[in-house]
């Protein structure tokens, strides 16, 4: 069963793309959904492609960067998860039940059309450019989630508002990272999170319904 | 030096994630001691959609 409010998150987990990652939870979260991904907990018993597809089958909603399409620096060899994964949640969405049907994704790339050169079959899938800008993945994941029926009810505030709110949620996390004896340099995926919700409860850009 | 009180759940400890009540608690200490701006006033009432007021 999809949760609706439940955005699959399929991208790159290095430090590189942090910033960009963090900038997308920050949208997810600000608009009022839940970020899902296989770094969520850390179930050495639970082989990782099985969770993946758990989290899939539960998630309505998915983010797909598949703007990695460099040589990994160590291995000369290029990363396939991000395709697996996007592949995986549109099989889901293709052959699974009425329920799975519903799903929605926003896939991205760093370049406009740029996906037409390596993974053309994708082509009619909702495909937008964030150009390595946290603030655009911001805009982009805000204009998506708002489209999304459970995201009606309230008028979500523009994604260049969402930024603003971002810039100060990134303020202040060296301090809440000194406060909790963080390495900001060294959190995790739920580390991350739990900074990012602790900030959006005390800082709600509208009262709770 | 003086230890510094810290008003979290339970303290962190290597190869812990940090909780969302734990970073809640850390950012409310921060706010009261001025050192990270309290958040700013909320609008009067939760702002909806047109079509949404409409079919109340």
């Amino acid at each position: 069963m999809t949760n609706e409010r439940h955005v699959f998150i399929n991208c790159p987990f290095d430090r590189e793309y942090r910033p960009l990652l963090r900038a997308m939870l920050f949208a997810v979260y600000d608009c009022g959904f839940r970020a899902r991904s296989a770094l969520e907990a850390e179930d050495s018993g639970e082989v990782r492609v099985q969770k993946i597809i758990r989290i899939v089958g539960e998630s309505a909603l998915g983010i797909h960067d598949i703007s990695r399409v460099q040589l990994d620096r160590s291995s000369n060899l290029p990363r396939f998860n991000m395709p697996l994964e996007l592949g995986l949640f549109l099989g889901a969405k293709a052959y699974g039940d009425a329920d799975q049907q519903t799903k929605r994704c926003l896939i991205l790339d760093s370049e406009p059309y740029r996906y037409q050169k390596y993974i053309s079959d994708i082509a009619g899938q909702d495909i937008r450019a964030h150009g390595d800008q946290p603030t655009t993945a911001i805009e982009l994941v805000r204009n998506w989630l708002s489209a999304s029926g459970v995201a009606r009810e309230h008028v979500i505030p523009s994604g260049s508002v969402l930024a603003k709110r971002y810039r100060a949620c990134r303020r202040a996390f060296p301090k809440m990272c000194d406060e909790l004896q963080l390495d900001p340099r060294r959190l995790t995926f739920t580390d991350d999170i739990a900074l990012i919700v602790a900030w959006l409860d005390i800082n709600p850009w509208a009262p709770p319904s | 030096m003086a230890m510094k009180v810290r008003k979290v759940l339970r303290p962190i400890q290597e190869g812990d994630h940090v909780t969302v009540a734990q970073a809640r608690a850390a950012l409310l200490e921060l706010i009261r001691r001025g050192e990270v701006p309290p958040p700013e006033p909320l609008p009067k009432k939760p702002r909806q959609r047109k079509t949404a007021a409409k079919a109340e």
